[in-house]
């Protein structure tokens, strides 16, 4: 089939040398990807944070090592923090199972519970903070300080922008707007704060060690 | 796939402000682009003219000098520590906002959904936003020239110390914080600007144009954007942790130092991170001002030569295998900065290994000339300049990649030499060949052409007369970012007669461009009206109106059904067969009947 195709495209006997007209230049196979527009953006998106994060993480691992690096005690509120933080991706997962299965009142519960225990994530992460300047471990004592105060705070603000968006995502629902269009918007939060909540399990696991 | 092919044709009121000013069309946020990143290309020349001056007539007095740079400029001479600002915005200027925002935001935006036969781009109003973000990032660039202290001082590539602590150069204070944030608004909007280039490129092409179809302005803007997407958030981190070192009294970077005695900076911060961190980004920024200028080069080449281009698909695969190693390779640029020797042996391997694809292209650009019926119009003229400057400049990269070489080599003028060849001209002509070639698309008027010619020769000639000797200053060891070489023993006295030489140079070069600008602004209300398809080019955009409307095409949207260089097909009665003609015996539009 795809022979005779290309017969007729001209690559017979009249094709020249530098004619990129063959079947991988012109198999005529047209593909948009099956991922919607604003998916595909929101995962580039991502890509870039993650290329954030990593330069973050890459720099810390590099100074690390350095002589004038002191460890300090990491508040114990971190592990709580974190386990919060699953749960909200967990929840909010669940509640995206079930607007696709068009239960108006559970999806709404685990939305607004989701919601709720990010808020109380970034609380305890507040906790963590105050009970290091308790210590007298402020941003500019130490590398090592510096580092977590930085990679916490940057992990903060997007899960803040996450934390908005939920809101917004919240109130639509609650203002009973349409389930489909609901449903889309929380899809790409619920995307946006699972791959935070990846990032912050990176990030906690590279801060114990130091 | 089964796609809507008829889209209603919006038709929603539009004024002033929301159509020029406010737009969401790609087209005019393209013009926007590419105007603002000409005034600044313009600003980067004008302050390479200074330098020249300085350079080549050292200690001379140019009081008009003292009136317009009153912090800079004593008694008509330019000080040392405002020549550093001058290196260094120029770099800058040139680097970021000239050549990547005229290539990426300019054409990047023009091109991509015009020739993937889209209405627009998938996001108007963050490509909205990404434009007006980059002029923040414009303006408060230029705003550093008027602080106290001056602009940043540091190099464009901004290298703490000297960058981290105020105190290090007057630039350090002020001038450097507005550079910082300049550069963050900048990969902001670079950010938005590649999240939109990937996604229409990927998802908005209209029917029957597979990626193998695609021309290859398109695959090299959508290849520099997935390298601005990876690459541009390492330095935003990079700048983040260097901002909280000047203000907050991190030390990230800043190693413990003494300025007159008493302690600046930091405890034992690290340097070379930044350099890391900076190449991270700085070598693949490169790659994303080249390869648009690589794609618009392929485009201009076939078409003026009516052949199709060389081998298409080792055109793409060599474009791929280049943005890929642009992220392995950073590592050239420190080999001098105590890098244990393996690794650097690593990165020279990586750095050489770029030559093959890189001559790949040359080789595929020359046998695409060969043989050809070439129209020798502007555009071509500037691509065919592309080659050249691209080749020299390629061939020094390979000696610079050898750390042995480079060790003698670094900060030299053997390196400004080159960059200003392999990067600075060769995308400057690429993104003059885009002018010349695209101008009747984008305004519906065409340029003149003797005058695009002379200015063409004028510019070619002249960079080589420029740059060309500075690799023999490099060689006898004059160092860059010099302010004067006079009284320094390991620079021979000879080198002060090159010197005025290349100023001399500069100075026509950069006058050159004026005619350049006439041109340009005469052709946008007096030059010809332009037809539909003025140089009988194959691919999309040219099946549009000149300028294409609002929507740009018509209540349907184009099919495309064959590849983008059917050029001189001897079964066709033309010399070029557009991509939206049904090919004979195909089945209209489809993956001929594959399926
Ligand atoms: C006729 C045009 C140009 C002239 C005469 C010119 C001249 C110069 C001069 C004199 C320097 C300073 C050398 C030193 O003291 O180390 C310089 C640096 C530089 N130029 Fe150009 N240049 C031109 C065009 C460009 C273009 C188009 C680019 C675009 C990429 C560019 C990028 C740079 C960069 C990156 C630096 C290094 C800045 C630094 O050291 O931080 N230049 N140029
Ligand atoms: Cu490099």
């Amino acid at each position: 089939m795809s022979v005779i195709t290309e017969k007729v495209r001209g690559r017979g006997p009249d094709s020249d040398i530098g004619r990129g007209d063959d079947g991988w230049g012109d198999s005529g196979e047209w593909r948009t990807l099956p991922l919607p527009t604003a998916q595909l953006g929101l995962w580039l998106f991502l890509g870039a944070l993650a290329m954030f994060f990593a330069a973050f993480i890459s720099a810390y691992l590099v100074r690390l090592p350095s002589p004038d690096w002191r460890s300090f005690t990491k508040p114990p509120v971190l592990w709580f923090n974190t386990a919060v933080l699953i749960l909200s991706s967990i929840f909010l997962h669940a509640s995206q199972i079930q607007i696709r299965k068009d239960n108006h009142k559970t999806f709404l519960i685990w939305l607004l519970l989701g919601t709720f225990f990010g808020l109380v994530f970034l609380g305890g992460q507040w906790i963590a903070w105050l009970t290091l300047q308790r210590q007298g471990v402020y941003l500019p004592t130490n590398p090592s300080s510096s580092f977590f105060y930085v990679l916490t705070g940057a992990h903060g603000v997007h899960l803040l922008g996450g934390l908005i968006l939920l809101t917004l995502v919240c109130l639509r629902a609650l203002r009973g707007k349409s389930l489909h269009f609901v449903a889309s918007t929380l899809g790409l939060t619920t995307t946006y704060w699972h791959f935070l909540t990846v990032v912050w399990l990176a990030l906690f696991g590279v801060l114990l060690i130091g | 796939m089964v796609r809507e092919t008829t889209t209603e044709v919006h038709h929603h009121k539009e004024t002033f402000l929301t159509r020029y000013i406010f737009s969401m069309d790609h087209k005019v946020i393209a013009i926007q682009y590419l105007i603002t990143a000409l005034a600044m290309g313009f600003i980067g020349l004008f302050l390479s003219w200074l330098m020249r001056i300085q350079l080549g007539w050292s200690g001379r007095q140019f009081p008009f000098l003292s009136r317009l740079f009153p912090g800079g400029v004593e008694e008509g001479i330019i000080k040392p520590e405002f020549y550093l600002a001058m290196v260094t915005m120029h770099g800058t200027i040139m680097i970021f906002f000239f050549i990547t925002a005229a290539l990426v935001g300019g054409f990047g935006n023009f091109l991509i959904p015009l020739q993937i036969g889209a209405r627009d781009m998938a996001f108007p109003f963050l490509n909205m936003l990404s434009y007006w973000v980059f002029l923040a990032s414009c303006i408060v660039l230029v705003v550093s020239f008027f602080v106290t202290g001056g602009p940043a001082a540091a190099g464009w590539t901004a290298y703490p110390p000297l960058s981290g602590v105020a105190e290090a150069i007057p630039g350090s204070g002020l001038g450097q914080t507005l550079w910082l944030l300049s550069l963050a608004l900048f990969i902001a909007s670079s950010l938005f600007g590649s999240l939109n280039y990937i996604t229409t490129t990927l998802n908005l092409r209209t029917k029957g144009l597979s990626m193998g179809r695609l021309p290859l302005t398109v695959w090299a803007l959508f290849i520099t954007a997935i390298l601005g997407l990876l690459s541009f958030p390492v330095l935003l981190a990079a700048a983040i942790m260097l901002l909280f070192d000047r203000h907050l009294g991190t030390s990230f970077f800043l190693p413990r130092l003494f300025i007159a005695g008493h302690q600046a900076g930091g405890e034992g911060g690290n340097p070379i991170l930044w350099q890391h961190l900076f190449w991270f980004l700085g070598h693949p920024e490169v790659y994303i001002a080249i390869l648009p200028a690589m794609g618009i080069t392929s485009e201009v080449l076939a078409t003026c030569c009516r052949k199709p281009i060389f081998g298409y698909k080792a055109m793409v695969l060599s474009l791929l295998a280049i943005a890929f190693l642009s992220f392995i390779v950073w590592g050239h640029h420190m080999f001098v900065s105590g890098m244990n020797p393996l690794l650097g042996t690593a990165f020279m391997t990586t750095t050489l290994l770029i030559a093959v694809p890189s001559a790949v292209k040359t080789f595929n650009w020359l046998a695409t000339i060969w043989g050809g019926n070439i129209k020798f119009t502007a555009a071509a003229l500037f691509a065919i300049g592309f080659v050249s400057v691209f080749t020299t400049g390629g061939l020094t990269g390979i000696f610079l990649g050898n750390p042995p070489v480079d060790i003698q080599l670094h900060d030299t003028y053997f390196v400004v030499a080159h960059f200003h060849f392999v990067m600075g001209t060769a995308a400057v002509f690429g993104i003059f060949a885009g002018i010349y070639h695209w101008f009747p698309k984008m305004f519906g008027r065409m340029m003149n052409e003797p005058l695009a010619k002379a200015h063409f020769w004028l510019t070619f000639i002249g960079v080589y007369l420029i740059f060309f000797p500075m690799h023999y200053l490099g060689i006898s060891g004059v160092p860059r970012r010099f302010y004067d070489f006079a009284n320094y023993d390991f620079i021979p006295p000879s080198v002060s007669g090159v010197n005025i030489f290349i100023s001399i140079a500069a100075l026509i070069v950069g006058a050159a461009q004026i005619l350049f600008l006439v041109n340009f602004v005469w052709s946008l209300w007096k030059g010809p009206k332009a037809e539909k398809n003025p140089w009988k080019a194959t691919t999309l955009e040219w099946q549009a109106e000149s300028p294409p409307p609002h929507g740009n095409w018509g209540p349907q949207l184009p099919t495309v059904y064959r590849w983008a260089y059917d050029y001189s097909r001897p079964d066709a009665t033309e010399d070029f067969v557009p991509q939206t003609v049904p090919v004979v015996g195909a089945p209209a539009g489809t993956d001929g009947g594959k399926h």
